[in-house]
């Protein structure tokens, strides 16, 4: 239980840094300049799934302007 | 040594001047294999997908990038109609394809291959802007779309706020193999409602640049604010508009007309939709890392003058596993209301709506999907990916409006897809 608790708190502690506005330095963003923290890294991937979602769902947009129409039945 | 060490940070630092204004090429591909039943048991449709996209980039800021995708569709797709405790016939008096009772009537005759181009560039402007443009083509047997885009991105606050201010016009060109009907028209009726598509009714062949057909056309707007909240954290919101206007009724979904009683259909006719939409999205991103991982939330506020507005969470976490293996898990969940002129069916005698859809892509639903992706660092410049994705749609069985014998069926099947996409990413 104990060892719970310390964990949350860890958890919780780097989470609040995480949403701390700070400002950054140039050589501050190594981390930012991850493939992984990109806005969309697995581009490919999911422009496959979005075509899905536009397909199949009544709903669509919101991450950009761009890419092709398509009579999807 | 304090030289030294100043030469050494100078030689550092003209390396990595070079190394970013180095050009490089990049392929990312991808082939995807897509599997969709229903809870009744039908397998319905199936696609492969293979993708390929090749960027030379110069800095991060500038590049040219082409995309390719074929896409190549069969297997079954829903009419529209109702299942019914009765066989059916499609259409009522013609000779045409029969669904079995209890079962949501599928068009078995559904085939399609879709090939997509889009040519896209990022260029600096100055030290603290740059533009993105683009141009789209892409062709079906019925179908047909051509679009620019255009957008701006200007740096503030060291570079710590980017703003994005961008637009898309499309024109799109719909050519169905059955035809275009009059709205409301009797399925397979011999009266002269139906003209013929301007590809020539029935034609499976992919024809290229006709632009013939009705027309329909998109502006699409978007403003974006990107913000480095801290060295670990991104955060982004978008607000878009998109306005359409043209011929949006899909030729190949019909509507049962059933009897006010019992339930039964009728009569199956032709779909009719507005001929305009105008849909607005709100969307945040945060993308924040912990240690080597990075977690990324997106929620999306969607809504337009069809009455639909859905919610949409997309949670991904991009898990390290040492230092080749990358896993990352996907959640995402989609609620959506339905449109103003959808219908579970029409009931004969009552005065017509002046549109009206049963396309349950316009219907109340929610949309589930669970998923996970590897990513295998082959060599420095070299990944395999493959990932897995299960996805459901479910909505209304048994919707207040059902009548007769629709009480006793499922009004809306829920809707299994699986995917299966192999990646393969490699710079040179």
């Amino acid at each position: 239980m104990k060892a719970l608790l310390v964990m949350m708190g860890i958890i919780t502690l780097s989470a609040c840094s995480n949403f701390t506005p700070k400002d950054v330095k140039p050589w501050e963003r190594g981390t930012l300049a991850r493939d992984n923290m990109k806005l969309v890294p697995d581009e490919v991937h999911t422009g496959l799934d979005e075509h899905i979602y536009f397909s199949k769902e009544a709903v669509s947009g919101g991450s950009g302007v761009g890419g092709g129409g398509c009579g999807c039945n | 040594m304090q030289l030294n060490r100043k030469l050494a940070m100078a030689v550092g630092s003209l390396l990595a001047v070079t190394q970013a204004q180095a050009e490089e090429w990049e392929v990312d591909s991808a082939v995807m294999l897509y599997n969709e039943t229903d809870s009744m048991g039908q397998d319905r449709v199936s696609i492969f997908e293979p993708v390929v996209s090749i960027t030379q980039k110069n800095t991060p800021d500038d590049y040219v990038k082409l995309d390719f995708v074929y896409d190549s569709l069969t297997g079954a797709t829903p009419n529209g109609a109702n299942a019914s405790s009765q066989l059916q016939q499609f259409p009522k008096n013609n000779p045409g394809y029969y669904v079995k009772e209890g079962y949501a009537p599928l068009n078995t005759n559904f085939e399609d291959t879709r090939i997509a181009l889009n040519l896209s560039t990022m260029k600096p402007i100055d030290r603290m802007s740059r533009f993105t443009a683009g141009a789209s083509y892409s062709v079906e047997t019925d179908y047909e779309s051509v679009g620019g885009n255009f957008s701006y991105l200007k740096d503030f606050n060291n570079k710590q706020t980017t703003v994005t201010v961008g637009g898309a016009y499309t024109m799109d060109w719909v050519n169905p193999s059955v035809g275009f009907k009059d709205p409301f028209s009797t399925l397979g009726s011999s009266t002269a409602n139906t003209t013929t598509s301007a590809s020539g009714g029935g034609e499976k062949e992919l024809s290229t640049f006709n632009f013939a057909g009705k027309e329909k056309n998109t502006l699409d707007m978007i403003l974006g604010v990107s913000h480095v909240l801290n060295s670990k954290t991104l955060l982004n919101l978008n607000y878009g508009i998109s306005s359409t206007s043209g011929y949006m009724t899909d030729d190949y979904k019909i509507i049962s007309v059933i009897d006010g009683t019992t339930g039964f259909a009728q009569d199956y006719v032709a779909e009719a939709r507005p001929d305009s939409r105008f849909k607005q999205t709100l969307k945040g991103t945060v993308v924040t890392a912990f240690g080597a991982d990075s977690l990324h939330v997106d929620y999306r506020y969607f809504w337009d003058d069809w009455d639909v507005t859905a919610h949409t969470f997309d949670v991904k976490y991009y898990l390290t596993v040492g230092e080749k293996l990358t896993v990352r898990p996907h959640f995402r969940y989609s609620a959506q209301t339905q449109a103003n002129f959808y219908r579970l069916s029409l009931t004969q005698g009552e005065a017509l709506p002046k549109y009206a859809s049963a396309d349950y892509r316009l219907a109340d639903m929610t949309t589930l999907t669970l998923g996970a992706m590897a990513t295998y660092k082959l060599a420095h410049d070299l990944s395999l990916s493959f990932s897995m994705e299960n996805i459901t749609q479910s909505g209304d069985s048994s919707p207040a409006e059902a009548i007769g014998d629709q009480r006793t069926q499922d009004m809306f099947p829920t809707i299994d897809m699986w995917t299966y996409t192999f990646g393969l990413k490699s710079k040179f």
